[in-house]
């Protein structure tokens, strides 16, 4: 657990300051991410998804989660990477969040889920500046270090939310 | 300060006028000192503004003597008028009096806010009704009539009781003129419109955009000039009930007024006993008016069917206030009710008090009433609700539940309620309590002959000695204790039936729940996931390969009972057309008043159901639809008579159920679409080319076509086209389709054909490729294998599928959707035509499965840009299943024709 006290004062690093906590952590080819454990609603196996025709490259289709019809997006299309190839390995999270004043479900594919880590606060550092004109760092909360692994975190609500356009930048 | 006072009188005048009874000579003898006192108040300030107040007084003092409210509260409501348009100046004059009236409009200080939206939203349900009586009187039911008062007399005393003294005022007003001869429709459309406009306005703590005193003049103008002013009691004069009143009392009169008790039921043994029961102490005088209105009550004992579902909303409703009530009452303790636990009851109290008062329950009426007056004694502070006050409230509010559901049980089973001993003994003591008399603990005793009323310490409470039953029983209105079905009670009972010449039958009382729409459509929802789930069990392959036959049974059993749930769950969300067909009903006349263009309106399948929130958005395109029908649609007068045509034109309504969707039509008799016209203006706007080849419904259909009828011109050329492109874009927002068929000098048909429910559709499964999709059935004309010859290329560009002389343009679904691996030969694919923006079209499939119910499920909340997808449904392998928007997709495949291929080209 965090014994960082969440006090904006206290923070040796205000930016990243309050964002120690659990993370899921997975696999999009060579890298790692990590997504807030609050909004993983379920981990899934993967399962038939329904392709949607004319609709946007990184959207897969729909599945049924439970009688709700969700989107899926393949996050290695949003993150500009090849589709993904699906194998034993891969999984489906679904997530929610708040866009605007809508709260969102939808599904991510992505190669393998690591584990659920907790990182504290003092271990996230603040998401490294590519330089003008590189990459929009806007969609990644911060940079979790586990022992020596980096882990994205990730701000999925930017990263699916309404208006985001990251597969440009990325 | 004169201001002041006098506003206080006023306020009690208002009150006192919606409590008092008609024949409630004592209170109102109270009111006219009260009203006294306000004029001698005006008289003293002397100013010139008041004159009006003051002519307004001698006016009334001028009336007829006796216990008349109507002039009455015409004087309070002129007084009223006067002083609030004084004040209003006197604020704007007194700066220290400014912030009283910073919000147009403030609710009264003992009105809570959520109290009053539940009212105001009420009302958008009242008027419904209001508008079916209206509606039904235009067709001249007379029944509606006293139904309508009923409505105006409850409307009446809830917004009097809310502060709303100007809609109260037209409530009242509006009452009057019912009576008056050549009393219209449109005098109640009027009060109608103004009071549900107010109320809107209120509701958004507005003040109405007209003024009260326009309305009010326009009524009272009526009044005037209309005749001969009505009688107090004609509420209870329709020639029917009449009738069976006399049949049913032929002793009602006989018994002196001051000696009523009971008395109306000519059952000699019993007789003494009642006129003992007379002798109780205090229960004479609430009991005084019993003769005024006793010969009314038989109408309660015959079970009117009309007042039946008034009475059955009337049951269900008291029955939540005395909940409320028990409650407030309970969570008070030992300690007396503060203000608002007394207003609160104070309006449970009330309400059943009107509705009781207008359907002559006077057993309920009065003890409703007497508890009412007790309550509002309390609420001035000259008593509290607490120690012997608060258990009496508590015995009254027993005896009240007491009494509802013997009328309950009597409805049920068609009889008369029977009396309940105990009333009179706690009337009296509510009455002495009002009095301001120590009232007893003691537990309420039977009033009989041995026994009078006052404290009698032998406790009987549960069984009512039989005597007394018997006596009351009779008395029509009266209701009883539940257990009173006492022998004596029930062959009196009967003996009304019989005279009375209209044998009730027992009655199945319907209940109504109201229920937040949330939770019915959680449920419907839940259903719907139920059903796919069935599916999926009942087909799993595994159970299939082993299931033994009782598991089969089972199965099928489940299956059977999954289908009646989604039955039950679609119902639960259907209401009738039958408002909105009346509200178009309304306008039709509103409209051909105002052209000049008699029409009669024929309205059928009023009855027929469909999803609540589709008959909400029916209501835009059908006053568009006929409106185009009056003003463009039927001819004027000159024009009909010329050709031969009557002078009236006539415009119907009807809805049907056809399979699973539902029909709607609007047909005018009038001059038919000009094709030509429509033709020329299409073609000038560039959206056709020529119209040789297009059939009649094509031309029509263009009038749809965005853009065409916004210009203004075009009413003039074609006589229709004023936002038909909305209509057409609100109908397929449903998921429905509208087609026109007209013939030139006949008239013209605009059919509506909407899905029953918007969460369920009935689609055809077809396959394409490795995917699957449903085509709503109501896009589909048919679907058929192509032979070679039947499919056509143009200019190697487009192809055409040719059936029965018919052509339509082809489009591979594959194409359009980017299916790989599809059928590519038509000859091995199937062709759906489908209707598609007003047109006719084929869609290439690999294969057409089967037709199924759906349930659509929104493809999440995340636009995925894909308008040709009108939402998906779970399939019975629980997959998804996208369904498409004929219509949208018809847009998809005008943007980019399917470019033939050399591999799908082999049928040219």
């Amino acid at each position: 657990m965090s014994e960082t006290p969440t006090t904006v004062d206290a923070a040796p690093r205000p930016e990243t300051n309050g964002l120690g906590g659990k993370y899921m952590t997975f696999k999009l080819a060579s890298e790692e991410y990590g997504l807030e454990i609050l909004k993983v609603r379920d981990v899934i196996g993967l399962m038939d998804i329904t392709r949607v025709p004319r609709t946007k490259e990184y959207i897969r289709g729909v599945i049924n989660l439970r009688g709700k019809v969700i989107p899926v997006v393949d996050l290695r299309v949003k993150f500009g990477m090849e589709e993904t190839t699906l194998t034993e390995q891969t999984v489906l999270i679904t997530v929610q969040f708040s866009s605007g004043d809508r709260e969102l479900t939808m599904g991510i594919l992505v190669d393998e889920v690591l584990e659920v880590l907790d990182i504290s606060d003092d271990r996230i550092e603040p998401t490294p500046d590519f330089g003008a004109g590189s990459l929009d760092t806007d969609f990644i909360l911060g940079v979790g270090k586990s022992e020596r692994r980096v882990i994205f975190l990730l701000d999925i609500g930017k990263v699916l939310g309404a208006g985001s356009d990251i597969e440009k930048a990325a | 300060m004169t201001i002041r006072t006098t506003e206080e009188l006023l306020d009690e005048l208002s009150l006192a006028i919606m409590t008092v009874q008609v024949d409630d000579a004592k209170g109102v003898e109270e009111m006219a000192l009260t009203l006294e006192d306000l004029g001698d108040i005006l008289t003293a300030d002397g100013s010139a503004s008041l004159d009006e107040a003051r002519a307004a007084l001698a006016a009334y003092a001028a009336a007829d003597e006796g216990a008349r409210i109507e002039p009455f509260a015409t004087a309070v409501a002129a007084v009223q008028a006067v002083i609030e348009r004084m004040n209003g100046t006197a604020v704007a004059d007194d700066a220290e009096a400014g912030p009283a009236s910073e919000l147009p409009f403030q609710l009264p200080p003992w009105v809570e806010e959520d109290v009053f939206d539940e009212f105001v939203a009420q009302q958008r349900v009242s008027f419904e009704g209001i508008d079916g009586d209206l509606h039904a009187l235009s067709e001249g039911s007379d029944d509606a009539l006293s139904d309508l008062r009923g409505r105006i007399h409850t409307l009446k005393g809830e917004s009097g009781l809310l502060g709303l003294r100007d809609v109260e005022t037209v409530c009242h007003t509006l009452e009057d003129a019912f009576d008056v001869d050549g009393f219209t429709v449109d005098v109640a459309y009027a009060a109608r419109d103004w009071m549900a406009e107010a109320i809107q306005a209120y509701g958004e703590r507005e003040a109405p955009a007209e003024p009260v005193e326009v309305i009010l003049g326009q009524l009272r103008a009526f009044i005037e000039s209309g005749a001969l002013p009505g009688q107090d009691d004609t509420e209870v004069e329709s020639a029917t009930e009449e009738a069976v009143a006399d049949e049913d009392e032929p002793a009602a009169d006989e018994p002196a007024a001051d000696e009523p008790i009971e008395a109306d039921e000519p059952i000699e043994d019993d007789q003494p006993e009642v006129e003992e029961a007379v002798e109780a102490p205090a229960s004479v005088e609430v009991h005084a008016h019993t003769p005024v209105n006793r010969a009314n009550l038989s109408q309660a004992v015959v079970w009117n069917e009309d007042d039946l579902e008034i009475l059955i909303e009337f049951l269900t409703e008291s029955e939540d206030g005395l909940t409320t009530a028990d409650e407030i009452l309970l969570s008070a303790g030992n300690a007396a009710l503060d203000a608002e636990q007394v207003d609160h009851l104070f309006r449970v109290y009330h309400t059943i008090k009107g509705v009781a008062g207008f359907l002559e329950l006077t057993a309920i009426s009065t003890l409703a009433h007497t508890t009412e007056t007790l309550l509002d004694h309390a609420r001035k502070g000259v008593t509290e609700i607490g120690g012997s006050n608060l258990d009496l409230v508590f015995d009254a509010t027993e005896m009240m539940r007491r009494l509802v559901s013997e009328l309950r049980a009597a409805i049920t089973e068609g009889r008369a309620p029977a009396d309940d001993a105990l009333l009179p003994t706690l009337i009296g003591r509510l009455e002495a309590s009002i009095a301001g008399e120590e009232v007893s603990a003691a537990p309420l005793v039977p009033t009989t002959a041995s026994a009078p009323a006052d404290d009698v310490p032998a406790p009987a409470p549960a069984a009512p000695a039989p005597a007394p039953a018997a006596v009351a029983a009779p008395k029509a209105d009266k209701a009883a204790a539940p257990d009173a079905g006492s022998p004596a009670a029930s062959p009196a009972a009967n003996d009304t039936k019989k005279r009375s010449g209209n044998s009730p039958k027992a009655t199945r009382i319907k209940e109504i729940v109201k229920i937040d729409l949330e939770r019915v459509d959680n449920l419907v929802s839940l259903i719907g996931e139920l059903v796919i789930v069935e599916a999926m069990l009942v087909n799993a392959p595994e159970l299939k390969a082993q299931a033994s036959p009782w598991l089969r049974d089972q199965l099928s059993q489940m299956s059977k009972i999954t289908r009646d749930l989604q039955d039950i769950g679609t119902r639960m969300r259907m209401v009738p057309v039958r408002g909105v067909f009346q509200k178009m009903s309304r306008i039709i006349r509103d409209l051909s008043r105002k052209g000049g263009k008699p029409t009669k309106v024929v309205l059928s399948g009023e009855g027929t159901e469909m999803d609540r929130s589709m008959v909400e958005q029916l209501g835009d395109p059908l006053i568009h639809m006929v409106r185009n029908a009056v003003d463009h649609g039927l001819e004027t007068v000159e024009e009909r008579i010329a050709a031969g045509k009557p002078r009236e034109g006539t415009i119907s309504l009807s809805a049907y159920h056809q399979g699973g969707s539902v029909i709607i039509e609007v047909s005018d008799d009038g001059k038919g679409l000009d094709r030509e016209a429509i033709v020329a203006k299409a073609i000038s706007q560039g959206l056709i080319k020529d119209a040789e080849k297009m059939s009649d419904a094509e031309v029509y259909d263009l009038i749809f076509a965005p853009g065409f009828s916004t210009a203004k011109k075009i009413t003039e050329i074609s006589g229709r086209g004023v936002g038909m492109d909305v209509v057409r874009r609100n109908i397929e927002s449903v998921r429905g389709r509208i087609t026109i068929d007209s013939a030139p000098g006949r008239g013209s048909t605009f059919t509506m054909v909407l899905p029953l429910t918007l969460a369920i559709i009935d689609g055809l499964l077809i396959t394409c490729g490795p995917e699957r999709y449903i085509i709503p059935t109501l896009s589909v004309v048919e679907s058929l294998k192509p032979e070679r010859s039947m499919i056509f290329t143009v200019a190697g560009r487009g192809e055409l599928v040719s059936v029965r002389g018919q052509t339509y343009p082809l489009f591979r679904l594959d194409k359009l959707l980017h299916v790989p691996e599809a059928v590519q030969d038509p000859v091995d694919a199937l062709v759906v035509i489908v209707e598609a923006r007003g047109r006719r079209l084929g869609l290439l499939v690999d294969d057409v499965l089967y037709q199924q119910q759906v349930v659509i499920k929104s493809l999440g909340n995340q636009s995925l840009g894909t308008e040709f997808l009108s939402g998906a449904a779970i399939l019975s392998d629980g997959l998804v299943g996208l369904i498409l928007n004929t219509d949208e997709l018809a847009d998809l495949a005008d943007r980019r024709p399917p470019r033939p291929k050399r591999d799908g080209q082999s049928a040219a």
